[in-house]
């Protein structure tokens, strides 16, 4: 098991930042989504061992992040979101001592890190100072040294930030080839989801340091079968009563209908269409990204907690 | 761009111990720091204007030109400002940026995502202070006496205390000065507040002081300056006789000295500590 989680929770003093979280996450590419403030960052800390638990805990690659948190670290390549180079060093010299301080000796260092600049992409340029390198180029180095000690597991946060469209497709390159040739684990925190898919074999969306969802990215897409979604031409209203009264429940949100799949399935729905000569337009599955996952996700949680009396 | 799959594998190779990695900040935060035209030049700046008036005070002396050849003409070193000016200026030139850099760029996140703690980190970043303060406090001195010693202008006895002496107040000195800039670099990410902070508290001690205990006649005022702590220490350390009254004691500047020092590293390393490092 690559993370598992034990009633995990932190908290900032009054602030709770995450949890309690119970986790499984298997070998593999892991998508961890969520909106500013989700307890994504604060995960990533705790994944490193960086910060404490507050209660529970958490095992990467089977050893306890806050006992063994050299082990751990010494396993794991970090990516972080912000910028954190060394402007004075080049950038084979950056990633080659970042390598020794993961703990290669400094011949093997230097090779790695020769090794992972051509992955990234670079060639002349890894001899230039990282003062001179564009924001495509710091983002790729980031990535070469976190992945220069050839860890099992690589955490990313946010890699795509602030890249232009090509960068941002060369990176998301990188990492598929990261994922599918070098058989790596990763867990890439992000907020543009269409990031995950295609990378990412499982998903855990965090909203309010809560686990919103968590598992097999097809599974949880597959889920929103339940519903199904449907645009007619001209007023809707003569459909929705129609629907109604079928005992169909079905809800208006801006141009299209979100119908619960009736027992009679697709068929139905055309039906009831068909007797109240409304033309589909329209009918699909309610959730065909992570982004659609995502957002319905945060609808229904935040739908709770206003039912709840807690903060939306 | 080329995606090939890196060929080496982490755990094929052995790891370097934790100590290795400590080194490795010192050695590489040595060379990027250290081998620079303004540290080099106070280095040699310094080491000349130390190290030469001192030889040649012993030479002199052995010769019966000066009073000696005694341990007490060692003091010598310590008598003009010279040495505290270029470890003021030393302290603040390098020892400045050696945290508050990495806060700026945010690069410690990355330092203490690697098998590092923030004692190791903050061991491998004072040790490149100390060394370029060391070059400065104890290797002139240590230096004289090994030569004065070696061409027998002093008895090997004399030498080898002032060597002991000067390895001694030097060590404590280092010490004092690297703390002081190490947790000043601590408190910011602009290198040039925390140089700022470094000179204006050393010398503004040391200035204050001297004037309070000058108005109030009242010596323990210098107490207060880690600089008269050194050179009380000193003097007692070389032998250097003085008038009674005239002077602070010595063993209460040794004293000062050794609860300041741990207070200093302990202090910034509660500041390291309660940092959100990660991201901002």
């Amino acid at each position: 098991m690559l993370i598992e989680a034990r009633g995990l929770s932190k908290s900032y003093g009054q602030v709770a930042a995450l949890g309690p979280v119970e986790l499984n996450v298997p070998e593999g590419s892991l998508g961890l989504v969520g909106p500013n403030g989700a307890g994504k960052t604060t995960l990533l800390r705790l994944l490193l061992g960086l910060v404490r638990p507050n209660a529970g805990s958490v095992r990467v690659l089977g050893r306890d992040s806050a006992a063994n948190a050299l082990e751990v670290r010494a396993r794991v390549g970090y990516m972080p979101e912000h910028e954190c180079l060394i402007p004075e060093m080049t950038g084979v010299g950056f990633v080659a001592y970042m390598g020794r301080l993961s703990g290669l000796s400094a011949s093997t260092a230097l090779s790695r890190a020769h090794d992972v600049l051509q992955f990234v992409g670079f060639r002349e340029e890894r001899y230039r100072r990282i003062s001179e390198y564009s924001m495509g180029m710091r983002q790729r180095v980031k990535l070469a040294q976190a992945i220069v000690h050839d860890p099992p597991l690589c955490l990313l946060d946010e890699p795509t930030a602030g890249l232009d469209p090509q960068g941002r497709d060369e990176m998301l390159g990188l990492l598929r080839a990261l994922t599918k040739k070098t058989g790596k684990s990763l867990v890439l925190s992000t907020h543009i989801l269409s990031d995950v898919e295609g990378i990412c074999e499982n998903l855990l969306v965090l909203d309010g340091g809560q686990v919103l969802a968590h598992g097999p990215l097809q599974k949880l897409l597959s889920l929103g079968g339940s519903s199904l979604v449907v645009r007619v031409k001209g007023d809707p209203a003569p459909f929705l009563a129609a629907l109604a009264a079928r005992g169909i429940h079905a809800e208006r949100t801006g141009p299209e209908i979100r119908v619960q799949r009736p027992p009679g399935g697709e068929r139905e729905i055309f039906e009831v269409a068909l007797a109240t000569k409304s033309q589909v337009r329209h009918l699909g599955r309610s959730l065909q990204s992570v982004e659609d996952l995502f957002l319905e996700l945060v609808r229904r949680n935040g739908e709770a907690s206003v039912a709840a009396g807690g903060p939306s | 761009m080329t995606i090939a799959q890196p060929r080496y594998a982490l755990f094929d190779h052995a790891t370097r111990s934790r100590v290795e990695r400590v080194w490795t900040i010192f050695a590489e935060n040595t060379r990027l720091r250290g081998l620079r035209t303004g540290p080099l030049l106070l280095v040699g700046f310094g080491f000349t204007a130390t190290f030469v008036p001192l030889l040649l005070t012993e030479i002199f002396a052995s010769f019966g030109l000066l009073q000696g050849p005694q341990l007490s003409s060692f003091y010598q070193a310590y008598e003009s400002p010279v040495l505290l000016i270029f470890t003021m200026l030393m302290s603040t030139m390098v020892g400045a940026g050696i945290v508050a850099d990495d806060l700026r760029s945010k690069a410690i996140s990355l330092y203490l995502s690697r098998p590092i703690t923030i004692l190791d980190y903050l061991v491998g970043k004072s040790a490149v202070v100390g060394l370029l303060l060391a070059l400065l406090a104890i290797l002139p001195g240590l230096l004289t006496a090994l030569i004065v010693g070696l061409l027998g202008y002093v008895t090997a006895t004399v030498a080898a205390e002032a060597a002991a002496v000067f390895l001694g107040v030097g060590a404590l000195t280092v010490l004092t000065f690297t703390g002081v800039a190490v947790l000043l670099s601590t408190l910011t990410d602009r290198k040039s507040f925390s140089g700022a902070g470094i000179f204006a508290l050393l010398f503004s001690v040391e200035i204050v002081s001297l004037i309070l205990a000058g108005a109030t006649r009242d010596l323990s005022f210098e107490y207060l300056s880690p600089w008269e702590d050194v050179l009380a220490v000193a003097r007692a350390g070389f032998n250097v006789s003085t008038t009674p009254g005239s002077t602070i004691d010595p063993l209460v500047a040794l004293t000062v000295l050794l609860v300041l020092i741990p207070v200093l590293f302990v202090l910034a390393y509660l500041r390291l500590s309660r940092l959100e490092v990660v991201t901002d």
